[in-house]
């Protein structure tokens, strides 16, 4: 029983994703509260909502910072980067098991690891989610809180202008990746497991044989 | 009668219409006339009874790129003034704005008669009467509409908000008209977040006025009133439309078919600013996400169901 289990996530890495999540619901619910703003039916007071976008927001930045550090310190960074051998092959060959193995109970294509937490589908989302995406939220979140650093015209139209498109934009891919991302959690050996691994940081392996896998995998992550 | 009354002021219209140019260059030299004088921003005089300084400098530059900028002093001035010393009893003209804009045609669309009855309403003229005119926000001699001509919605905010600051920034002004202080404006409207950024978009009167006026509003409320919700502005319906977007809306519907590109080009408010086709597409895409993930989530359990059962 304990070979099956194998320890995922560090204490900093719980709380970190924890807390991002919680302030992920808190940034898209305040969002969206001031972009489709009514005065007729406030869920929350446009006042409000604005000032707590802004204290999740500056919470978020400091917590994507302390990631952006303890990822790099603790080497979990090397997660995110894809294996170049076939990319692609690898990407469909994920995406085919969650349009069709995924219901013939076939086993997950990409057996996970502690040093391949990820399958090529995370790691291909995870990489964009982190390292592009979010650190675009936090700049322009950060220059709409100081409108006056902004460029004032660019091709005609305002900068402030832009950076909140752009801002709107991003939110709205980081909402899509959100829902994906819970609904794919669902996904693990039992509808809950990845829920209690993120918890406890104990993954939970697969099947008996899946320990010649991981040593396998093992293997290939040597070699790089 | 009314046919002769008609064919009366043609006549006179068209000749005004001929002699326009002429009448201007004359008016330029009757003003130059002025200017040698009133041109210097020096030339002020202290009234005995008030003790109050009067300015009497013109600039010309100003005046010309006023709406009066056609007219010669004369024209509204007694032609008395062009001796000098003037005449004691000048001093007591007394010019008005409706004097001369009260029935004509041509100004109709400017409301003057609403814009009075509006002034008489607004809570300078109630607290202050006849000591505070529409003088005291348009000098006769620079005052130029903005909001109905300029596309720039900055520099119109820039303009109308100076008209209020030329002396609610300045504590003196105030104080010699009411007696008494205010606070400063950054403490009145702490509240108010971006405060910088809210002065440099949006005018004092598009929260202290009353936005159901035909032309532009001058009923200033009593700060109670005041907008300070921040979805009248943050809205769809955006009380920005009937204020200070209003002239360009009417334009920009005509010519791309929606509201919102007016103030997307010029800025953006948040809960305002929405692209009707922008927000179907994401709404259509959140939906299909939404769709696919649930089916997805069906097939799952349907095929999955009789293995989570023996767990
Ligand atoms: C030689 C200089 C000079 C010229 C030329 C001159 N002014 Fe004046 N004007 C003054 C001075 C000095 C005063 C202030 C003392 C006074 O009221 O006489 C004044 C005062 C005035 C006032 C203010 C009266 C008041 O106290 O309210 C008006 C209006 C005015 N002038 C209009 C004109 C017009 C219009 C012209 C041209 C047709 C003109 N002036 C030409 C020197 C001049
Ligand atoms: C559209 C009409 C109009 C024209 C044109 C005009 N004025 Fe005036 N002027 C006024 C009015 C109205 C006042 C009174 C303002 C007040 O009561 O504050 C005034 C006041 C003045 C004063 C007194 C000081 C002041 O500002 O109150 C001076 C001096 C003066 N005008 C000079 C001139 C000169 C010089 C010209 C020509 C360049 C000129 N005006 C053109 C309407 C006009
Ligand atoms: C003595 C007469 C007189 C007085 C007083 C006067 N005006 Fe005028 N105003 C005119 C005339 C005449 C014109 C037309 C000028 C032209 O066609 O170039 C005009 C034009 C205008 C225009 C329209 C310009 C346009 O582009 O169509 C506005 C707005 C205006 N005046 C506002 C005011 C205001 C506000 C006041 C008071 C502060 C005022 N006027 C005082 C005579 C006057
Ligand atoms: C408290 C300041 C204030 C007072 C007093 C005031 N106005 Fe105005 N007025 C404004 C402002 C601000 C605007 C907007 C200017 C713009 O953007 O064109 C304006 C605009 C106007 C316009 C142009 C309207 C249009 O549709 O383009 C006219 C005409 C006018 N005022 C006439 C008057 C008259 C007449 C009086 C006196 C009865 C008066 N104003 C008193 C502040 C004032
Ligand atoms: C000529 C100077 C002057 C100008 C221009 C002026 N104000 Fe005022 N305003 C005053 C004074 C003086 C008071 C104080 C009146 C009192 O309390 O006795 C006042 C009071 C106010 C108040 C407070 C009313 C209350 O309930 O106590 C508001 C709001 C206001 N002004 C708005 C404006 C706006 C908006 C503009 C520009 C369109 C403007 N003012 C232009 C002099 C001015
Ligand atoms: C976003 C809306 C908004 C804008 C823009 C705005 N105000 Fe106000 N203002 C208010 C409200 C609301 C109050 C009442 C505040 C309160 O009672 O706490 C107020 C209060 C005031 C007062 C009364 C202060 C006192 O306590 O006696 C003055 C004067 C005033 N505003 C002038 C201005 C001027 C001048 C500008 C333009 C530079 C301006 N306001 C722009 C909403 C606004
Ligand atoms: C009179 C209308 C008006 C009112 C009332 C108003 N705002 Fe604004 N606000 C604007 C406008 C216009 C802008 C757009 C700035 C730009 O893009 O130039 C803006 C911008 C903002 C921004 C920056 C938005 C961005 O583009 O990222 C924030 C935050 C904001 N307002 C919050 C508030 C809050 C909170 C309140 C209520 C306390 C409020 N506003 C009340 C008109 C208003």
């Amino acid at each position: 029983m304990e070979s099956n289990k194998e320890y995922f996530y560090p204490l900093w890495l719980r709380i970190w994703h924890w807390l991002n999540a919680l302030l992920f619901l808190l940034l898209i619910f305040t969002g969206v509260n001031m972009q489709y703003a009514n005065p007729k039916s406030p869920i929350i007071e446009f006042h409000t909502a604005v000032t707590l976008h802004n204290v999740s927001g500056i919470t978020l930045t400091l917590n994507y910072l302390f990631f952006f550090i303890l990822n790099f310190v603790s080497g979990n960074f090397k997660q995110y980067i894809p294996k170049f051998k076939n990319f692609i092959s690898n990407l469909v060959l994920q995406a085919k098991y969650y349009l069709n193995g995924i219901f013939k109970n076939e086993d997950h294509p990409f057996e996970t690891s502690k040093d391949q937490k990820f399958n090529p589908l995370q790691q291909f989302t995870y990489l964009q989610i982190m390292y592009a995406v979010l650190p675009i939220m936090v700049i322009s979140g950060w220059a709409l809180l100081f409108p006056e650093v902004l460029i004032k015209q660019i091709f005609g139209i305002s900068g402030l202008t832009l950076t909140d498109i752009v801002h709107t934009i991003g939110a709205f891919f980081l909402s899509i990746f959100m829902i994906g991302h819970i609904y794919l959690a669902t996904t693990g050996n039992t509808v809950l497991s990845n829920f209690k691994a993120m918890v406890t940081g104990w993954h939970l392996s697969h099947e008996e044989e899946a320990e010649s896998q991981i040593f396998s995998t093992e293997e290939v992550s040597n070699e790089n | 009668m009314k046919k002769i009354i008609f064919a009366f002021t043609s006549v006179i219209l068209l000749s005004l219409h001929l002699f326009a140019n002429t009448k201007i260059v004359d008016a330029k030299e009757i003003n130059q006339n002025c200017f040698r004088c009133h041109s210097m921003a020096t030339l002020s005089y202290k009234d005995e009874s008030t003790g109050i300084i009067k300015n009497l400098a013109v600039i010309p530059d100003e005046f010309y790129k006023s709406n009066h900028k056609n007219l010669s002093c004369i024209d509204c001035h007694s032609k008395d003034f062009q001796k000098f010393p003037h005449a004691a009893n000048l001093k007591k003209e007394n010019l008005y704005c409706l004097d001369c804009h009260k029935n004509e045609e041509k100004f109709k669309k400017f409301h003057f008669q609403t814009i009075e009855e509006e002034f008489k309403q607004s809570i300078h003229y109630k607290k202050m009467g006849d000591k505070f005119t529409c003088f005291d926000c348009h000098d006769p001699h620079s005052f130029k509409i903005n909001a109905r001509v300029n596309r720039e919605i900055k520099e119109t905010v820039l303009y109308d908000n100076q008209i209020c600051l030329k002396c609610h920034d300045n504590t003196s002004t105030i104080k010699n008209l009411s007696g008494q202080l205010l606070p400063a404006l950054n403490v009145s409207h702490s509240w108010l977040p971006h405060i910088d950024l809210h002065w440099k978009s949006v005018r004092c009167i598009d929260c202290h006025t009353s936005p159901n006026a035909p032309g532009v509003s001058h009923l200033i409320l009593p700060k109670d009133q005041a907008v300070k919700n921040c979805v009248e502005c943050h809205s769809k319906n955006s009380i920005l439309l009937q204020s200070l977007y209003k002239f360009q809306t009417k334009q920009e519907r005509d010519r791309e078919g929606f509201i919102n590109a007016v103030i997307l080009n010029n800025s953006y408010v948040i809960g305002a600013t929405r692209n009707y086709y922008l927000n179907l597409l994401s709404f259509i895409i959140f939906g299909i996400v939404l769709a696919a993930l649930s089916i997805h989530g069906i097939l799952r359990w349907k095929s999955h169901k009789g293995t989570l059962d023996g767990k």
